[in-house]
């Protein structure tokens, strides 16, 4: 009969088709939204953490330089985190051939991005407190554009479309789509104060709620995502936009990319934990009600459906194979001779049919609106990536899920 | 301090209407098209019955010289077509199911009726004919190694065609006249069990061990 993997899918494939269509219903509501003007601009400090970020620090301050602001109302905080390299001789430089300019440098003993972060809260005198990680790129209109959305004195962040700057390689390319949707994605989490995360590229911080919230968490291994997350439990407003962008570097091995996720997605899950009493709590709206839970069970169902994909089509299927093939003494010759391809109807699954091709049609709208709010042409990186993007994405955010796993667990055996 | 939150409950309904609305209409086009697929079926075995119909008739009215007339091997393709339908859709809607239950009797006739029917010619034809009876069972619980020996006995069929080999496969978990006289006449008692030439050879069989039976060097 209906066997029990059937319902597993089923149930994931429920779960997925109510978040799409929730949040496409929102998309529908609020199609346009009307710019706000700034009545008069504010002082603005830009910290830079730094690590040894040698090839990269120049092109990052040179990015603050040159914002469209006034230079009197911005002040650069450049925090070298105890780097081994030429970074602070860089930064020094800089320092140096820009006179005119308020940059102000710390360097401390290497302890961390929170840390680093927390120094330049403490000494930085703006109305308002910009993260710029320092591989990353801001557009020169980045202030001009996301300042005007803090006339709403209840948002407390706002945040940039995130690009993948340069993508060459494949993996690069794959992340390239993955942040496009992902954005879009936000920008409509955000029309309903439901963004869980405040990356670390060009995110706008309010310097007073920053403050009372407690300024970043130094022991956390994604202090970004704790902050929002401290930020949501005062209830005030996270926003997240896609008229001005900021660029950063995608890791382009795939042990870089395993580095990087693994990381964001252990702190996720201890975050997750530390904050669980928000998950399906009414006082926090509808990022308790729908956004704390999806977060919550993500990682369980990508873990869940790769195990169980594994399990059914690969390995069980290798081994089915090869015991069959045991018993007619491997003579496969005449296995591929008798290889028939009679494809009869009669052994399709039709409501299964219909489930894939109404996810591939709910996938394409998520898509093609994704491309046309980030304005970006879906054929830009050629017909391959996006396809490439839509197979591998969920295979590898799988694999790296089970990784956090199987790594929690081993863990935990160590304890006892 | 700051506004109270919202929670869109009117948006958490609609979705879910929405969602559950496709999902139903997903089940039940699944519904819908496997009747269907019952209806072709039927279809092909009506065509079956008719081709059984004919052969049978083509030997009586041939009586002078009967063993001429009879050309048999494309007629147990459908056959064999018509028993993989069924064991999908058994899968499908349950052993249990009515039209599935009727199905798999009528089924079961037709193999019967064209398995006496090439017995009779071999013997009175004097041709060299491997007639198999193969009872297997869907249910892995009960019979873990019954699809590989289906599998098993497909491969041996189409690797020796020169042999004449014929298998006709009877679920024996679905309780019908025909199977159950056929259970009893060879004393099945295990699954798989595979009757080769009117000799029951109860449990799994490999290649080799059909090859022996069948003497294929």
């Amino acid at each position: 009969m209906v066997s029990l993997l059937q319902i597993f899918v089923w149930i994931a494939f429920f779960i997925g088709m109510y978040i799409i269509v929730f949040w496409l219903l929102t998309f529908m509501e609020h199609f346009e939204r009307s710019p706000k003007r700034l009545k008069k601009l504010p002082e603005v400090s830009v910290a830079i953490p730094a690590y040894n970020e040698e090839d990269n620090i120049e092109k990052t301050i040179s990015s603050v330089l040159n914002l469209d602001y006034p230079k009197h109302l911005l002040e650069l905080v450049v925090v070298n985190d105890g780097s081994t390299d030429k970074t602070e001789h860089i930064i020094n430089n800089i320092i140096n051939s820009n006179k005119d300019r308020n940059i102000k440098l710390i360097t401390q003993k290497n302890s961390g991005k929170g840390s680093a972060l927390n120094k330049a809260l403490e000494i930085s005198k703006g109305e308002f407190f910009v993260v710029l990680d320092a591989d990353s790129f801001a557009n020169s209109d980045a202030l001009k554009k996301m300042l005007p959305s803090f006339e709403d004195k209840d948002v407390a962040i706002v945040l940039p479309l995130m690009k993948i700057h340069n993508p060459r390689s494949f993996l690069q390319r794959v992340q390239w789509s993955e942040y496009l949707i992902n954005f879009f994605y936000k920008s409509l989490m955000g029309a309903l104060n439901c963004v869980h995360v405040a990356p670390g590229p060009f995110s706008v911080y309010r310097k007073k709620i920053l403050k009372e919230a407690g300024g970043f968490d130094e022991r956390n291994l994604t202090e970004d995502l704790e902050i929002t997350l401290r930020i949501h439990k005062a209830h005030y407003k996270v926003v997240q936009l896609l008229n001005t962008e900021v660029y950063t570097n995608a890791p382009d091995t795939l042990k870089d990319f395993y580095k990087q996720r693994n990381r964001w997605y252990k702190g996720t899950m201890f975050n997750m934990f530390n904050y669980k009493w928000m998950v399906f709590n009414k006082r926090y709206g509808d990022f308790g009600m729908l956004q704390m839970p999806r977060v919550f069970i993500s990682g369980f169902l990508a873990v869940s459906l790769l195990l169980l994909t594994l399990y059914r089509f690969v390995f069980k299927t290798a081994f089915d194979h090869i015991y069959r093939w045991s018993k007619i003494n491997f003579d496969l010759l005449s296995v591929i001779r008798n290889l028939s391809f009679d494809f009869s109807w009669i052994e399709v699954n039709f409501t299964n049919l219909f489930f894939f091709v109404v996810s591939i049609i709910l996938g394409a709208i998520v898509i093609f609106y994704a491309h046309r709010f980030t304005k970006e042409k879906m054929l830009r990186y050629g017909i391959f990536s996006l396809p490439a993007y839509l197979i591998l994405y969920s295979i590898l955010v799988s694999g790296v899920w089970l990784g956090v796993f199987i790594e929690m667990l081993l863990k935990r055996k160590q304890k006892w | 301090m700051v506004a109270k939150r919202k929670i869109s409950k009117g948006k958490y309904l609609v979705a879910f209407v929405i969602s559950a609305s496709i999902f139903v209409i997903g089940i039940l086009i699944g519904i819908l098209l496997t009747n269907a697929k019952l209806d072709s079926i039927n279809e092909i075995q009506q065509m079956v019955r008719t081709q059984v119909l004919t052969l049978e008739t083509q030997y009586s009215i041939a009586s002078q010289n009967p063993c001429n007339f009879v050309d048999y091997p494309e007629l147990t393709e459908e056959l064999y077509k018509i028993s993989d339908n069924l064991d999908n859709l058994e899968s499908q809607l349950g052993k249990n199911n009515k039209a599935v239950l009727n199905s798999v009797e009528y089924y079961s006739l037709l193999e019967t009726k064209h398995w006496l029917f090439l017995k009779d010619v071999s013997k009175r034809c004097g041709k060299d004919l491997n007639l198999i009876l193969f009872f297997y069972s869907n249910d892995e619980g009960k019979c873990a190694e019954c699809s590989v020996q289906g599998y098993v006995l497909t491969n041996l069929r189409k690797t020796y065609p020169e042999k004449n080999i014929y298998v006709y496969s009877f679920n024996a978990d679905i309780n019908n006249g025909v199977i159950n006289t056929l259970t009893r006449l060879y004393s099945v008692k295990k699954l798989p069990s595979i009757v080769i030439n009117d000799k029951l050879y109860s449990g799994f069989k490999d290649r080799d061990e059909l090859e022996k039976i069948i003497s294929i060097n």
